[in-house]
């Protein structure tokens, strides 16, 4: 019965708030772009469909507030993420600094069996701001390797750069994740016919 | 005690206007005194439903084929299609991980925005350890039902009680459970709460849908119970016998339907067919894909929900006749050949004295009519009996020959079950009087009445002509249900 045509990807997107998470997906799956600044509430939800290696993949993406008091959605929002995307602003230090407790913080709420080797991707946004950058490619490249070797962009959500490959690489990577599943299960067990009824209520006739 | 009679009367769709009578004294006359006491939540509101908005099509066609069309009509919507928010019941089902499972309208894949949406209201109220259970916006009712790592949400805005909707969203996870087992479910989430589970129901959307439609047309959902087939009780024992000489080891149940009506059931002595899991199975092969064209005998895994929910019987099937189907559930997944067997020498028996032809018979002279029962004024009724959970009704007839009123009447009912049933104490009898037409119900613990009158029929008439009703099954009843089904 495995119909294998549809695959759908829960993607979170955290980082602190102001680094462009809303902006990047919107660039993402609206291509537009706007310089005004509107604090996700909650969190947002949006959807795109992709092909990724022959496979027409839907993303759910969930875009959450990265202002404090918005985080309100409780443990359950993270729960059964295919990939986890952590945002951060290459001008800002102190949102580089935060991505571990962001990373802490997804491990812990969402709880996936091999934190270890759960996919992250990490963005460094807001490239197109050339002469106010404090975070070096380098650097930030160091922090993903220590984290297990995640894969690193620099984006900008402004000007559209990388943010094709990089949501590739998210939906590549959560699709990997998502693959797993298939190692084997057991199908559910049939009756034998002197199982101790677990329940019997009256019944019809 | 007094039997107790609230009348309740509606004053065309405007909020306020009702009164109540407490025990009048009036209905003296009615046999089932019984302990009285309770008092029905008040208020009317089946007036004021079906405000013109008519959908363009008869939602009331559920043949297979109307179902799919519609399926594949909407198949392209998602949330910012014109007419997606129009539809008059949404049902979704979705993972605790907020994926999408199962959406009735449109491509599930394309709302999974919308199905964010959900689960981050459901995960919202229970991080605070509690339940969303239903709220009210506008004209729309959300309700949730969560059960495990499954949520299950109804959104609609037909105006039925909450607990209505739940109950059919209760109805959709027994669906699943059919296919997939309690256990099953729980452990594949488990170790994995990503995991999407239209992998394992692909192909179940038409029973899903079917399920769905029945319930908005078939009074059955709402009683918990089954129809019989109305056939000479001595072809009803006849078919019984030769069901009951079938002998396989590991055969649970042996039952023929027709058209979603029971001929006979016969089975374990200590073991009932419980009417939910009945229900789950006339679905079943009125809507799988596989049984569509009635040529094959199949043989599928099922899981009976209230039966056993942790594992898989076998259900054989086989049609004897058009709409005619046998059915042999088994504890045992290799005894195909050995039902082949059986269902040929069941064949020849009931063909060979008449008894199938008896039955297609049946089919074919359509149930009874009000007419034939000669009470004046009296329009419809559902009579449900208890113990059996066994229900006749007549057929459809004026005024409600469109799919649009024999819907709206069954919200009438609908409506006074919910109401006969949550008050505290039992209300014995209630009497409701509507522009368009009189209900009385009349619960005891042995059966359940609701009969529909013209608008002008008074009270005392009423429960006149429930006693003569009340008569008629009685002398009809060998006809209209099974009483002693067969066991081995
Ligand atoms: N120059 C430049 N500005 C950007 C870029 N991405 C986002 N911005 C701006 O940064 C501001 C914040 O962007 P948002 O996308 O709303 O930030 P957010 O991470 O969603 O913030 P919260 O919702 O509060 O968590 C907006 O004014 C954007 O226009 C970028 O790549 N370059
Ligand atoms: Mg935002």
């Amino acid at each position: 019965m495995a119909t294998r045509k549809k695959v759908l990807l829960k993607v979170i997107i955290l980082g602190d708030s102001g680094v462009g998470k809303t902006s990047l997906m919107n660039q993402y799956v609206n291509s537009k772009f706007s310089s005004q600044y509107k604090a996700t509430i909650g969190a947002d939800f949006l959807t795109k469909e992709v092909m990724v290696e022959d496979r027409l993949v839907t993303m759910q993406i969930w875009d959450t507030a990265g202002q404090e008091r918005f985080q309100s959605l409780g443990v359950a929002f993270y729960r059964g993420a295919d990939c986890c995307v952590l945002v951060f602003d290459v001008n800002l230090p102190k949102t580089f600094e935060n991505l571990d407790s962001w990373r802490d913080e997804f491990l812990i709420q969402a709880g996936p069996r091999d934190p270890d080797n759960f996919p992250f991707v990490v963005l460094g946004n807001k490239i197109d701001l050339e002469d106010q950058r404090r975070i070096s490619t380098k650097r930030a490249m160091t922090w993903c390797t220590l984290k297990g070797n995640i894969p690193y962009f620099e984006t900008s959500a402004k000007e559209n750069v990388e943010v094709e490959q990089a949501f590739h690489t998210i939906a590549k990577n959560a699709l990997k994740q998502e693959n797993d599943v298939d190692l084997g299960f057991p199908p559910p067990s049939a009756i034998k016919l002197h199982d101790p009824p677990p329940k019997q209520k009256k019944g019809c006739c | 005690m007094d039997a107790l009679v609230q009348t309740v009367e509606d004053v065309a769709g405007a909020s306020g206007g009702e009164s109540e009578n407490e025990g009048d004294g009036e209905d003296e006359d009615v046999r089932d005194g019984g302990d009285g006491g309770g008092v029905a939540a008040g208020g009317n509101e089946e007036a004021e439903e079906e405000t013109g908005m008519e959908i363009e099509y008869d939602v009331y066609d559920v043949s297979n084929e109307a179902i799919a069309a519609r399926r594949r009509k909407h198949a392209h919507e998602e949330a910012t299609s014109p007419g997606w928010t129009q539809h008059d019941k949404h049902v979704f089902i979705l993972s605790s991980a907020g994926k999408p499972i199962y959406a009735r309208y449109g491509d599930e894949s394309r709302l999974s925005g919308f199905f964010g949406v959900l689960q981050a209201m459901i995960s919202f109220v229970d991080d605070n350890d509690d339940e969303l259970q239903h709220l009210v916006a506008g004209d729309v009712t959300y309700v949730f039902y969560s059960n495990g790592p499954l949520y299950y949400v109804c959104v609609a805005r037909t105006r039925e009680p909450a607990s209505h909707l739940r109950m059919l969203l209760q109805y959709v996870h027994n669906l699943v459970v059919s296919v997939l087992t309690a256990p099953y479910i729980v452990r594949l989430f488990e170790q994995r709460p990503h995991f999407d589970l239209r992998r394992m129901l692909g192909g179940t959307e038409p029973l899903i849908d079917s399920l769905i439609e029945l319930m908005d047309s078939d009074p059955s959902y709402l009683l918990g119970a089954a129809e019989c087939l109305r056939l000479a009780a001595s072809v009803r024992a006849a078919v019984g016998s030769a069901l009951q000489e079938v002998k396989i080891s590991g055969l649970l149940y042996a039952l023929v339907i027709a058209d979603s009506h029971l001929v006979t059931l016969v089975r374990p002595k200590s073991r009932g067919l419980h009417p939910i899991d009945l229900l789950l199975i006339m679905n079943f092969v009125k809507a799988s894909p596989t049984l569509r064209n009635e040529a094959a005998d199949s043989w599928t895994p099922f899981c009976l929900p209230h039966f056993n929910d942790t594992g898989h019987l076998h259900v054989y099937s086989s049609f004897l006749a058009s709409g005619v189907c046998l059915l042999l559930i088994s504890t045992e997944a290799e005894s195909f050949h050995d039902m082949q067997a059986c269902k040929d020498r069941v064949a020849t028996e009931i063909t060979a004295g008449g008894h199938l032809a008896a039955i297609t018979d049946a089919m074919a002279s359509q149930a009874y009519s009000v007419d034939e029962l000669g009470i004046p004024g009296l329009l419809h009724f559902l009579y449900k009996s208890v113990s059996s959970r066994q229900y006749t009704a007549p057929a459809w007839s004026a005024p409600y020959i469109t799919g649009g009123e024999q819907r709206r009447l069954l919200r009438v009912y609908q409506d006074v079950i919910e109401k006969v049933h949550t008050v505290a104490n039992d209300v014995k009898i209630y009497y409701q009087v509507s522009q368009s037409e009189t209900l009385l119900a009349w619960v005891t613990s042995s059966f359940e009445l609701y009969v529909v009158f013209g608008p002008l029929v008074p009270k005392k008439l009423a429960i006149a002509s429930c006693n003569k009703l009340l008569r008629w099954i009685k002398s009809q009843e060998g006809t209209l249900f099974i009483l002693n089904s067969p066991v081995w």
